[in-house]
């Protein structure tokens, strides 16, 4: 019998780490990038608002109101997105509504996820009663209208950017509990769990040292759906009057006091929309692409 | 079927009540009702009177129980601001919210679900990144921004539609394209994914085999199988578009739930955002409740958990 | 082997390539036969041999990212392959039809057994619904299913497998095609079942005159229904010749360790042991030296893994692709 190796000769595959893999697969999604790029210039946009701002975002200068902006007859570079109803820039507006939208997006999604993943992270530990317990509480979240909640509890309270920030805290951290209930119990079995368990680990650090490592990827998308959400509902509010109160440049607020010149002055409320837009176009993308990339190797 | 359409009846009803607790207790920590009903220039002698008189002073579990007994009488009491029973705000209001709420489904169904088919069917193509786009985007939009938006095209500069009001069925355009655009995107892709499964299934390829037409395989064998857990995922759509209906009909000025949750909140009309709230939980709780026994009903598997 | 009259099939030089992650795979390499009508042809291979993609091929329905070359692909005078999409979709079906593998999820499971008969007999005879009832309720009885007018009403998971295979097979001959492409029809059933489905399709076929490219790994169903045997490996004929002169003179030196693996078969005396082939079926992706057998062939020399794949040629009564085929070996068999 003789000894022939394979009569075919195949293209050599190149053996990568999985972190080149990850690098590799990130590189070549589309949708992550462009995500990062919005996100990224909005960020920039919010934190050098204080450098490169023109002007002072709550000066009110009632002789240049309602100027155009600089791409319409009668605008000036002084004003390169106009000014609103009072005479305040609307770049300088538009800069420093990023640092609100932002600010919101992010203590939001830092609140709700650590209510959140809590919870998941015992209901699918535990198991039994209290994962019970969890997803009764998950059922009745679900069944809460969260604007009319939202809504509701800060108009009676009275509106300002940490009762807005706290009311959304408690009322969007579902999400995260079913995700990390779900993975938490497919891990909870596995061996290495079970081995640490047997050399004595206490619950408290098996739960943060062992489970919550291997959920971060998933805990990251929901983490950028969470954000989005908490921004977009931010707006809303304060465009219906709720919530954030003026002259803080919300975008929510800049759009509704735009809405009073709609007819003549659309760019009013355009411009803080589509900044709007582009935030929640660039955590969307980020998210979506952030799912994609990590989906476990047997799937793609 | 019949033990887990109980179950989950059950388990409704307990929401239910939970919800209502929860939102009860928020509404009278929240402010003062008495407070709220008197307004800014009262005294404290008045807040006093009206506190008694609508029994503000009686402990907090009492009101619960008297406002849930007639609540389920349908009994909301009236209105300080609107100065009517609220039942009557409610009943008056319906219809209004679910036109729009029916007519939206109706246009996200109507163009989810074959721009799903048509990206399942020429998948990586330009068609395919089009669709996914579009997903992308209609999730993205602020739908008081998009409200807005389409008003200054459609209203303000082509004049084709009014601006608000609900005198006619035209007022329902713009209100149904900024809903409905919110809940196209899980739609598609949810029937993209499940026509791309379908597509590679054996049986498919033995409807090609027979020889069957393009869209006698893809219309009648695939979409039929694709379309199951669609149906699931419009129940919850649907709970969705209520809440976005606060937004949309105040910006139109559609005189639905919507608004008159928002009004009520404005005004601090504490019986009536109470019964709003309980009527948009009932709805997101049944809804969510259809969309478990659509699922169960597919899915042997789980009327068993 | 080409005879005198006209073959009904044709198949010239089919090559099947698809692009996969690492280079090209080629399926299915300058695969040629013939049938005459009403004759049967088995091709019989290992799995990965590419059996599959033939059959696919010759009918169209490959994946998108398959690309598909060959000389001539036609039977009964019609050309396959410059037929447009419609004029294939006319065809099969109505001349020639495939049964599958799995019969288990090759029904859809959302219609009727009688629904998914009857748009059979709408769309290729052009019948209304009670005619086509009819001839589905008659054609349940040809395959062996009693109480036809209960079936129809019955959806495919009420069915067993054998049952569905039935329906299947019922189906398929429903508009009696000229050509049928059967794939491992009887792979997936109990071996109790086998035999009643094979004997169903085999009097179906005498019965219509119906020509048969019968696809399968298992050489006691082939010696039972061929007329023909092509011998499939790596996506090519090794060899290919009438039942008789392969199965009772086989030549290239993987047809003869299949049939020393079977019982029955071997040429070696009934005592001896049961033969084997050692080595595995190398991988098809890239460039091809050689014969796609000389590393497990107990015949190979130097020439077998150099050049090409080699071209086929007469030896005994049929074709071979082999350097060194059995009547040509000076060395004592083992």
């Amino acid at each position: 019998m003789s000894e022939i190796s394979s009569i075919f000769t195949e293209n050599p595959t190149e053996e990568l780490t999985p972190g080149q893999l990850l690098r590799r697969r990130i590189r070549s999604h589309h949708g992550i990038i462009l995500g990062c790029l919005l996100l990224i210039f909005i960020i920039l946009m919010a934190a050098l608002a204080p450098i490169l701002a023109p002007h002072d975002p709550y000066q009110q200068v009632l002789l240049s109101r309602l100027k155009p902006p600089v791409w319409m007859s009668g605008g000036t570079w002084v004003h390169p997105l106009g000014t609103d109803h009072l005479g305040r820039d609307y770049l300088s507006r538009l800069m420093y509504g990023a640092q609100i939208s932002l600010l919101i997006g992010f203590a939001t999604a830092a609140i709700s996820g650590v209510i959140g993943v809590g919870l998941g992270l015992i209901a699918g530990y535990f198991g039994g009663r209290v994962d019970q317990l969890v997803m009764f509480l998950v059922t009745v979240k679900l069944s809460v209208p969260t604007i009319l909640v939202a809504l509701a509890v800060v108009q009676l309270v009275g509106g300002s950017l940490q009762v807005v920030i706290v009311v959304l805290g408690l009322l969007l951290w579902h999400q995260f509990t079913v995700v990390t209930r779900s993975v938490t119990m497919q891990i909870r079995d596995m061996d290495y769990v079970t081995s640490a368990r047997t050399i004595g680990l206490s619950t408290t650090r098996l739960l943060l040292t062992e489970i919550l490592p291997n959920i971060t990827n998933q805990i990251i998308v929901v983490l950028t759906l969470t954000m989005a959400s908490a921004i977009v509902i931010e707006a809303a509010l304060s465009f219906l009057g709720v919530g954030v109160q003026p002259p803080l440049p919300s975008w929510g607020i800049m759009i509704a006091e735009g809405k009073e010149h709609i007819f003549f002055r659309p760019w009013l409320v355009i411009i803080p929309g589509v900044a709007l837009l582009t935030l929640v176009l660039g955590i969307n993308l980020l998210g979506d692409g952030i799912r994609d990339v990590t989906v476990p190797q047997g799937r793609s | 079927m019949l033990s887990y359409l109980f179950r989950r009846f059950g388990l409704a009803c307990w929401v239910a009540l939970c919800v209502s607790i929860l939102t009860f207790a928020l509404l009278h920590f929240s402010i003062d009702p008495a407070i709220a009903m008197a307004g800014e220039d009262a005294t404290s002698e008045d807040i006093e009177l009206i506190r008694i008189a609508y029994g503000y002073d009686r402990p907090i579990w009492i009101q619960f129980g008297e406002w849930l007994f007639s609540a389920l009488k349908g009994d909301f009491g009236i209105s300080p601001y609107f100065g009517l029973p609220v039942q009557d705000l409610i009943l008056d209001r319906m219809p209004v919210t679910f036109t729009l709420g029916a007519l939206s489904i109706a246009f996200a169904l109507g163009f989810g679900i074959p721009l799903g088919v048509v990206a399942a069917i020429f998948p990586n193509t330009w068609i395919d990144r089009l669709s996914l786009s579009i997903a992308v985007f209609g999730q993205a939009i602020p739908n008081f921004w998009f409200s807005l938006l389409l008003m200054i095209i459609f209203a303000v500069n082509l004049q084709w539609l009014p601006v608000s009001g609900s005198e006619s069925m035209w007022s329902y355009v713009l209100p149904t394209i900024v809903l409905g655009t919110n809940a196209i995107p899980p739609i598609m892709r949810l029937t993209r994914t499940g026509m791309l499964d379908t597509l590679s299934a054996d049986y498919i390829r033995t409807a090609w085999a027979k020889g069957l037409p393009p869209h006698v395989v893809y219309f009648k064998h695939a979409l039929r199988n694709a379309i199951i857990p669609v149906v699931a995922v419009v129940s919850i759509q649907a709970a969705h578009l209520l809440g976005g209906s606060i937004v949309v009909e105040s910006v139109f000025a559609l005189h639905g739930l919507g608004m008159l949750a928002y009004e009520s909140i404005l005004r601090s009309d504490i019986p009536t955002m109470q019964a709003v709230i309980l009527i948009f939980s009932a709805f997101f709780i049944g809804f969510s409740a259809l969309s478990d026994v659509l699922n169960a009903y597919f899915d042997p598997r789980i009327r068993v958990q | 082997m080409s005879v005198e009259n006209d073959p009904f099939v044709r198949v010239h030089d089919l090559s099947i390539d698809i692009p996969v992650a690492n280079g090209v795979l080629h399926a299915v390499r300058d695969v040629s036969f013939e049938i005459q009508k009403g004759q049967t042809l088995c091709i019989v291979g290992e799995s990965g041999s590419g059996k599959s993609m033939l059959a696919l091929g010759i009918i169209g329905l490959l994946p998108h990212r398959a690309t598909r070359v060959a000389s001539e692909i036609s039977f009964g005078g019609v050309d396959l392959q410059n037929l447009s999409r419609s004029e294939l979709s006319m065809i099969r079906g109505r001349r020639v039809a495939m049964i599958f593998q799995e019969p288990m999820t090759s029904l859809n499971p959302c219609y009727t057994i009688g629904d998914q008969m009857i748009e059979m007999a709408v769309r290729h005879l052009q019948m209304g619904v009670t005619d086509a009832q009819d001839c589905a309720r008659m054609w349940l009885e040809k395959v062996g299913i009693p109480a036809s007018s209960e079936r129809l009403k019955q959806y495919p998971h009420q069915l067993s497998g054998g049952l569905r295979q039935r329906v299947m097979i019922a189906m398929m001959l429903m508009c009696e095609p000229e050509l049928i492409i059967a794939d491992e029809p009887t792979t997936a059933l109990d071996v109790t079942i086998q035999a009643q489905v094979l004997h169903v399709l085999s009097s179906l076929q005498h019965e219509l005159g119906l020509t048969m490219l019968f696809i399968t790994h298992d050489l006691g169903v082939v010696s039972r229904i061929a007329d023909q045997i092509a011998v499939m490996y790596a996506g090519t004929f090794v060899e290919i010749g009438s039942a008789q002169a392969v199965l009772d003179t086989p030549q290239h030196p993987y047809t003869r360790g299949l049939l020393d693996c079977i019982p029955g078969f071997s040429t070696r005396s009934r005592d001896g042991k049961l033969g084997t082939i050692s080595g595995a079926v190398p991988s098809l992706i890239g460039v091809a030296s050689g014969c796609a057998f000389s590393n497990r062939c107990p015949n190979a020399v130097a020439e077998c893994t150099q050049g090409q794949n080699p071209e086929p040629r007469v030896v005994g009564n049929q074709y071979v692709r082999c350097l060194m085929p059995k009547s040509s070996l000076i060395l004592a068999d083992h």
